[in-house]
């Protein structure tokens, strides 16, 4: 296995193990109003420096030239994905953290920019409220789950034909097979995500603070999106494209 | 060969003449050659059955063969024949030869008895039929001159008298005989075993493929066959007393075997002569019943029966050969060939026994052999033929079925894809009916509340905006969702998005839906159950000031039962008459579920939404039920962690 590729994160301490720093910030969405929404919640948040981008094409002529400690990025841009930008800077620019701004928010998308790279993910439809608490827990470290996605990251981890049918890995195992595997309070905390308790009152029930509970869903995140990378190096070894 | 007979004995000064133009070209009464003496001539003498002894008169001098039957044409009884020959020296022992005699025999050597036949009288031994050989020896054997008597038992009807006598060297005799032996009775033996075979072989396809009636008649055909064999065979007429009754039999087969291989010959060529047929089958029934009846008149009319026979299987073999050449096609053409033969064989036969041609060799009896070939190679020809056309069926078939599959896939394919557009269409049709059901409503509820009032202040529209993305949500999430995921994982996605909501204004929520699990609503139902409940808890957020709220619902049964309780203000129900805030709403929705619901609140004191909705679509006809509301007397308290 190309456990070579996997150490991205890993070269990225700020990010994996602190929150994200909105002292520079990259705003990729081609709805000049939605834009306008996320600047005045940034600027809320006491963004020092934000940079807005209109298309896929402008967000990678910043990116190449600014150094932003995050990118807010919408997935349906005119010329493309975001998904695709996702995929891109999490290889060209490990340091910057990335979050997906979602419309509709089906789990399937959603997966699909986590497992591309994406440390978090916002919901156009909530209160300005909440997403500025989602901003706020992505500061801190944590990142925000909805149920279905838990179910659906649920079902990743637990499907037979995954290949690794994940029984929950005791705790943090030696070696990046083992942290590709959810560990018992990880999954804990899906199921309970997945059933529409609140993070706090995770918190409650597993006498963790509510932080904690941010830290891990992060952390799981992080573990998709490592899976999705050696998954794509296994295939690409057995395809023969890579010694 | 039977007509030609016939035709001698209606002229006998013809056959003389034949006779004494052979005899003249022979030149002598025995012809002495390499030591055997074959007697050309003989003297005849008359007598009755039980005679011992040949009278001395009436000594008639006759040429052999001899046929008394042409002299003394009523003669039934015993004729006897008197040879003399001259042996120079009897010091060897010589054999003594008859060719054949008609039918019983006994034979004398100088007065004494040589040989006699079992039954010199009726039912007479049928000995003759076969060559008799013997060896003499002194002191019987004279030097000198000896006399060979035979006494020979005959009918007139059958061709009684004596056929070629030598005497002389046994070596040479013994292979005379033994070639009659091998000609006369081994090839009819061998005919014999051969019919029993083919008789017995297909008698058992025909009778297990009744369908197939070629069979039947060429085994029946082998029967008659075998039977006709049988003459040259037996040594009696068992199992019958008369010599007649025997002769009877062999010419009634000799018919039925003709008539069954003429059907076996239109079965073959594929013909069918229906009228024709029938009239040959009930002449073969008729010669069997009359021989069976009155043997005693057929026996000695057989040779009209076999003519009959000979003459319907010649033009039966001669119309087949007909339809050969006509057909060319090489299943007709081979048997023909083979057909020919017998038919040869029969006209050389008829031009040996009228003497035409000299030879003592009748082919008919070589030709089974040849025939057996013949039949054998048509029947396996046949058999192959059968064989193929099956296998090309079955390849035939299982293309035809390939092609078929084919078809059938397609055909299944097309209206699989055809199906699966049809149930795509239907089920976007049902979305866009949803969605003008569920988020139209909300949506024409929010411009007609727009257009009532004018100069609406921007919050109470955002508000009304709001709810409509509220409700645009769970439009989706009922309509995505609710096929595959029961009311519990609904419940998870709408606490989920409430809680976070109820956090950020201070309210703790308790809930309670832990054993909704498998419940499933439709779609449309999950949809107004969902609108229900955020009716109730949008009243709670925004209007209520609650600190603590309580979300209940529990499965009795068929039934669903929610509660909805807080710790806030409270109203009057009474006093706002129902149409307060968000209860109206709340009660449109209740009603469209046929749900029971009942509002309890006082000011002060918090408010207690419950009711009771059945998980099933109520029938369409029922009347929705009872919406109350009540003034609530105390405050049950609302549950608090």
């Amino acid at each position: 296995m190309g456990y070579a590729f996997t150490p991205a994160y890993r070269n990225r301490p700020d990010v994996a193990q602190s929150g994200i720093n909105l002292s520079s910030t990259l705003v990729v969405e081609d709805d000049p109003r939605m834009r306008a929404r996320m600047v005045r919640l940034l600027s809320q948040l006491n963004a020092a420096e934000v940079v807005e981008a209109g298309s896929l094409e402008a967000a990678r002529a910043l990116a190449e030239h600014g150094a932003f400690a995050v990118a807010l990025v919408d997935i349906g841009l005119p010329d493309g994905s975001g998904i695709e930008f996702v995929r891109e800077m999490r290889d060209r620019k490990p340091l910057m953290a990335l979050v997906v701004i979602s419309a509709y928010g089906d789990a399937e998308t959603l997966v699909d920019a986590l497992r591309a790279g994406a440390i978090g993910y916002l919901l156009k439809e909530r209160e300005d409220e909440e997403l500025l608490q989602a901003l706020q827990a992505m500061r801190r470290g944590g990142a925000p789950i909805d149920p279905f996605l838990a179910r659906r990251l649920l079902d990743h981890w637990f499907a037979p034909e995954s290949g690794d049918p994940g029984q929950p890995a005791s705790e943090e195992g030696d070696g990046s097979r083992c942290s590709r595997r959810l560990t018992g309070r990880e999954r804990e905390i899906l199921m309970y995500v997945s059933r529409g308790f609140s993070n706090r009152e995770i918190a409650e029930i597993l006498a963790l603070s509510r932080f904690t509970v941010e830290d891990h869903t992060k952390r799981i995140y992080r573990k998709l999106s490592v899976n999705s990378r050696t998954e794509a190096v296994f295939e690409a070894k057995s395809q023969g494209l890579l010694p | 060969m039977g007509s030609m007979h016939r035709t001698f004995r209606r002229l006998p000064i013809l056959f003389v003449l034949l006779v004494l133009a052979v005899v003249a070209c022979r030149g002598a009464d025995r012809a002495t050659q390499d030591g055997i003496v074959q007697f050309r001539q003989a003297e005849a003498a008359p007598s009755r059955w039980h005679a011992h002894q040949p009278g001395d008169r009436g000594w008639t001098p006759v040429a052999l063969p001899d046929d008394w039957a042409r002299r003394w044409s009523r003669h039934d009884g015993v004729v006897w024949y008197r040879m003399r020959w001259w042996q120079r020296d009897a010091g060897a022992p010589i054999a003594l030869w008859l060719d054949r005699v008609s039918l019983a025999d006994a034979i004398y050597v100088n007065g004494s008895l040589v040989y006699q036949a079992p039954h010199l009288d009726e039912p007479l031994s049928r000995i003759g039929v076969s060559p008799q050989y013997f060896l003499v020896d002194a002191p019987l054997l004279r030097a000198g001159l000896n006399t060979l008597v035979v006494r020979v038992s005959g009918l007139a009807a059958y061709a009684p008298g004596l056929g070629q006598v030598a005497v002389g060297d046994p070596a040479r005799l013994l292979a005379r005989y033994r070639r009659g032996v091998w000609q006369r009775v081994d090839m009819h033996l061998f005919d014999l075993s051969v019919d029993a075979v083919l008789a017995t072989l297909f008698g058992m396809v025909w009778l297990l493929r009744r369908r197939d009636t070629l069979y039947g008649w060429f085994a029946l055909a082998s029967v008659g066959g075998l039977l006709f064999d049988l003459d040259f065979v037996a040594r009696s007429p068992w199992p019958f007393a008369t010599t007649n009754a025997w002769m009877a039999l062999h010419a009634a087969a000799h018919m039925a075997t003709a008539i069954c291989f003429a059907q076996f010959l239109l079965r073959y060529a594929d013909r069918r002569w229906p009228r024709i047929e029938r009239s040959m089958i009930a002449l073969g029934a008729i010669t069997l019943a009359v021989a069976a009846a009155w043997p005693g008149w057929l026996g000695p009319h057989h040779v009209i029966i076999q003519n009959g026979a000979v003459a319907l299987m010649y033009a039966s073999i001669v119309l087949f050969i007909g339809f050969a050449l006509r057909s060319r096609a090489m299943e007709l053409v081979v048997p023909a060939m083979f057909l020919v033969l017998p038919m040869v064989a029969a006209v050389h036969d008829s031009l040996v026994q009228s003497g035409v041609i000299s030879s003592t060799t009748y082919l008919s009896d070589l030709t089974s052999p040849v025939s057996l070939v013949g039949i054998s190679f048509v029947l396996a020809y046949r058999f192959v033929v059968a064989m193929r056309r099956a296998e090309g069926f079955n390849a035939a078939l299982a293309l035809e079925v390939d092609r078929s599959t084919l078809k059938l896939r397609e055909t299944l394919d097309r209206e699989q894809t055809l199906a699966l557009a049809n149930a795509r269409m239907a089920e976007r049709l049902e979305l866009v009916r949803d969605l003008h059901d569920g988020f139209g409503g909300s949506l024409l509820g929010a411009i007609e509340q727009l257009q009532a009032t004018p100069g609406m202040e921007a919050d109470t529209a955002i508000e009304m905006l709001k709810s409509v993305r509220d409700d645009l949500r769970l439009v989706i999430e009922s309509t995505v969702y609710a096929e595959d995921r029961c009311l519990a994982d609904l419940m998870a996605a709408f606490r989920h998005r409430c809680c976070s909501r109820m956090e950020l204004v201070g309210i703790r929520a308790e809930w309670q839906f832990d054993d909704l699990a498998g419940v499933r609503f439709t779609p449309s139902r999950a949809l107004d159950v969902l609108r229900l409940l955020q009716e109730a808890l949008n009243n709670v957020i925004k209007h209520s000031g609650a600190r603590a709220c309580r979300v209940r619902l529990e499965l009795a049964g068929d039934v669903l039962q929610f509660e909805v309780s807080d710790d806030g203000c409270g109203f009057d129900v009474a006093a706002s008459g129902g149409v307060g805030a968000g209860m109206a709403s709340l009660r449109v929705r209740a009603a469209r579920l046929g749900a029971w619901l009942s509002i309890q609140s006082r000011p002060g004191s918090g408010t207690c939404v419950t009711g009771t909705v059945r998980v099933r679509e109520p029938d369409a006809m029922s009347a929705p039920e009872a919406v109350t509301m009540v003034g609530r007397p105390a405050p049950p308290g609302p549950g608090r962690p």
